[in-house]
């Protein structure tokens, strides 16, 4: 009478194998297929070169947009940086019990969740319009930084959290002040963990398209001279490659120069983040 | 002997206020947000009115008679957003119980940061490959006139979720007791019937909330369904239909509106509603969805 | 002479490198009560999950000789029927996160009991038999979490009864409660050896000789010494053995 049901279960296996065969095969066909069509179209010249040709971009390379995007990545991690330190700091090493950083915990949710789009608007609204900075590369990257805040926030308290509370306990036993503890103990451990959090949140901003859309990108510009001047990104400049039937062969190049910026700051964090989780566990 | 002084004391508090002050004021951008949005959509509010805001059919703001109403808009962008996670909770799904419990260690160790790494591939290059190659493909193979459909968005929004998906859900998976596993195996029953009848069921909350997640990144994203959706103003009455989700009227038209105009002031209502539509699912989702104590499945 | 349920011969096994278990050969006869006894970290957890076969979902595990289920090799059989057929319960009671009704019914439910009337007579049946039903009876839709560790220990034990063992594996049962539930859940054992053969792995030395009718004592993964109780304690054959049931080490 009692027979465990094989079919059932194998049917079950078997069709998880096949889910996460589907998955791969997306994702590594996406890869794939960019590296095949993207590749041929690569050179030193078409990365370091001005976009040329008629309709403008045609021909040429992207050196303004990997320029711009620097920039707006970089301004953006300035603008973000310390603030979002000082709060997973505060949140994890000063808060994390009391009532108030519950509700800093869902506002930070919250943040999180906003839609990119949207933080382009307001800082449109704010920056762009009434604080009479223009379509420019200060506004885009204020957009920039309030969309990577809230990431940045949970990854560095992440990093924070992942330093063994015993060592915190211990310093706090031998009387000495919180400050110093943290800048003699836990900081040091935990540097590996920031600075993932800050190469994660640089990938993101370097892919984001839509806030520096309507904040700050321009179809052509020079590399940026000025902070209160319209910027070329290179997210952007894929999108108007393609959006305005420039040259799908410089797209495609554009694509795969953007995927391996990317995916090279983010194979860099996941190392870091790795390595400081084992060196933790070790 | 040296006296010992306790010398940062004023540096510590001062620290210490400095932090509590960043936090308040960083999170409270969020406020300020919120309002601001407030602010720039404010005279439409009276002039038009929430409801006939959200239910109008007709988006023509800079006709002689304005009309304003962001109802097929909306539509297209939660069609769009469920339309996507109903592509990919499943597949999720069954990759994180996979990955949590059946795939081989070795596998699963060259999975998981292929994964996360994944997420790091932007929505321009989602949405760019989205429309070269599967908009293409659908003209081509099924002779339509043109491949973008809420469809095709919702196709690649659901790749881009799936990352998340999996990362979160298996997370959820692995912090259920490892107890339950041996307990439930040494009776005699097997890992799949342990499963479904255990492990998911008391990872739920977990997999409800990377679910939710989802939901919120694709209803709030750009540039897959500006690239992908279509554009076009109709109700959509149809999964293949076209149609035009907030984030893109947005981007789309915010250059073209000059500050302070009625136009202007429709997309920051348009913004508005979509934020607090985001927003919503999150509170909902860290207050009702999930209640505290009660484990038990009811059967 | 009753009949050998479970026979162990030569049997060894390890984790990775280390060797866990050394050629042990011990028999465990229907309706008695076996103990086994030891020092902390000797195998005796390892006995127990070997002879229910979850041993081997550890990654490492590994073993050789043989088991034998009423005279035929448990590795021969599938290994889900083994795991039915010699229920084990854990050092830590385990509610499973269901109600106390679904958590009788988990492993039965898998086995294609379906009709009501029969889950309903085999859930108060299992919870009778550990003495639980009157505890319980109007919660059984309640979250078996809510239980106390003595309840829970003995909800563990129903749930095994309730696919029908022939065999019960106790780890340690008791030592997480208070001397008012280790009195109930041995009462408990006591009731269910009139139809099962039980083997129980206990720290408490006064437990095994209260409870068991034969004791085995084990140290660093070999048997060293077996026989009914009595003799176990009272005279037993090997220096380490007298050592040990003396409180002079483990
Ligand atoms: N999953 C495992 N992987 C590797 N080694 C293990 C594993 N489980 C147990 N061991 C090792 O096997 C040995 C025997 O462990 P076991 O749990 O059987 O001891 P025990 O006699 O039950 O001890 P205790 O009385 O403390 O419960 C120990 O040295 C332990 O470290
Ligand atoms: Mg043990």
């Amino acid at each position: 009478m009692m027979k465990p049901r094989h079919l059932l279960d194998r049917l079950f296996i078997l069709s998880l194998w096949i889910a996460a065969l589907i998955v791969i095969t997306i994702l590594a066909a996406i890869i794939l297929y960019l590296f095949s069509k993207g590749s041929s179209f690569i050179s030193l010249d078409f990365i370091l070169d001005r976009p040329q040709g008629s309709p403008l971009g045609s021909a040429g390379g992207v050196m303004p947009a990997i320029m711009g995007t620097i920039w707006l990545v970089l301004l953006a991690l300035l603008a973000a940086g310390f603030p979002a330190l000082f709060t997973a700091i505060y949140l994890n090493e000063y808060g994390s019990q009391r009532k108030s950083s519950r509700i800093m915990n869902i506002l930070l949710q919250s943040m999180a969740s906003v839609p990119s789009i949207i933080t382009g608007l307001f800082i449109y609204a704010l920056c762009v319009v009434r604080l009479g900075w223009g379509i420019s590369l200060l506004a885009g990257s204020m957009a920039l930084a309030l969309m990577i805040f809230p990431v940045l926030v949970v990854s560095i308290r992440e990093a924070l959290r992942s330093v063994d509370s015993q060592t915190r306990l211990a310093a706090a036993a031998l009387g000495v002040s919180k400050t110093y503890s943290l800048r003699r103990i836990i900081l040091p451990q935990a540097i590996p963990g920031i600075l993932a959090a800050f190469l994660l949140a640089m990938g993101y901003a370097a892919g984001a398209t839509a806030p520096i859309m309507v904040t700050a990108a321009a179809i052509v510009a020079p590399a940026p001279q000025s902070l209160f001047q319209p910027v070329m990104a290179l997210p952007y400049h894929l999108y108007i490659l393609f959006n305005e039937h420039v040259s799908m062969q410089q797209a495609y190049a554009t694509a795969l120069v953007l995927l391996i910026l990317l995916l090279s700051i983010n194979a860099l964090a996941l190392y870091l983040r790795s390595w400081q989780e084992r060196k933790q566990a070790g | 002997m040296q006296v010992l002084k306790f010398k940062s004391d004023k540096v510590d508090t001062f620290l210490g206020s400095l932090f509590l002050v960043t936090a308040w004021a960083s999170v409270l951008l969020l406020a300020a947000l919120l309002l601001f949005l407030l602010l720039e959509s404010w005279p439409l509010w009276s002039r038009v009115g929430v409801l006939s805001f959200i239910s109008g059919q007709v988006w023509l703001p800079l006709s002689a008679v304005p009309q304003i109403g962001i109802a097929p808009m909306l539509v297209s962008t939660l069609w769009v957003a469920a339309g996507a996670l109903v592509l990919a909770a499943p597949l999720g799904l069954a990759c994180a119980a996979f990955l949590a419990e059946f795939a081989p260690a070795p596998l699963t160790a060259v999975m998981r940061p292929v994964l996360n790494l994944l997420t790091g591939i932007p929505s321009v290059v989602y949405g760019f490959l989205g429309a070269a190659v599967l908009v293409r493909f659908f003209e081509v193979s099924f002779d339509l006139p043109s491949g973008e459909s809420l469809f095709a968005a919702s196709l690649v929004l659901a790749i881009m979720v799936l990352p998340f998906i999996v990362a979160n859900s298996e997370i959820a998976l692995r912090s259920v007791l490892n107890d339950y596993r041996h307990t439930s195996l040494a009776l005699g029953v097997s890992r799949p019937y342990y499963v479904m009848r255990i492990l998911i069921p008391a990872a739920r909350k977990g997999i409800i909330a990377s679910m939710v997640l989802a939901f919120g990144r694709a209803a709030g994203e750009t540039m897959a369904v500006l690239m992908m959706a279509g554009n076009t103003m109709f109700m959509p009455g149809s999964w293949f239909n076209q149609g035009e989700p907030l984030p893109a009227l947005i981007a789309l038209e915010l250059g073209s509106a000059s500050p302070g105009s009625l136009h202007y002031q429709a997309l920051f209502a348009a913004g508005l509603v979509l934020l607090v539509l985001v927003i919503l699912v999150n509170i909902l989702l860290s207050s009702f969805l999930l209640p505290k104590g009660n484990e038990v499945k009811p059967f | 002479m009753k009949d050998v349920v479970i026979e162990l011969k030569n049997f060894n096994s390890r984790y990775g490198k280390q060797e866990v278990l050394q050629n042990i050969s011990l028999t465990f006869p229907h309706q008695t009560i076996t103990a086994i006894i030891g020092p902390s970290g000797c195998g005796k957890t390892t006995l127990l999950r070997s002879i229910n076969r979850s041993a081997e979902l550890e990654s490492g595990y590994s073993c050789t000789g043989d088991i034998l289920l009423s005279g035929a090799s448990m590795f021969n059989m599938n290994a889900y029927s083994v795991r039915r057929q010699v229920g084990m319960v854990f050092q830590t009671p385990v509610a499973l996160p269901l109600s106390i009704r679904q958590n009788v019914l988990f492993a039965p439910r898998y086995y294609g009991l379906r009709q009501r009337a029969l889950q309903d007579d085999l859930v108060e049946n299992c919870l009778r038999k550990v003495a639980l039903w009157e505890e319980v009876k109007d919660r059984l839709h309640k979250p078996a979490s809510q239980l106390s560790g003595g309840q829970k220990q003995r909800l563990a034990i129903a749930r095994v009864l309730a696919v029908k063992p022939r065999v019960l594996l106790l780890d340690e049962p008791c030592s997480s409660l208070d001397p008012a539930s280790t009195e109930r859940v041995e009462e408990t054992i006591r009731g269910l050896a009139a139809e099962l053969c039980i083997v129980i792995v206990t720290h408490n030395l006064a437990q095994a000789r209260r409870l068991a009718n034969e004791t085995a004592f084990m140290l660093n993964g070999q048997l060293i010494e077996t026989g009914p109780t009595e003799n176990i304690f009272s005279s037993p054959k090997h220096e380490k053995t007298r050592d040990f049931v003396t409180g002079l080490f483990g």
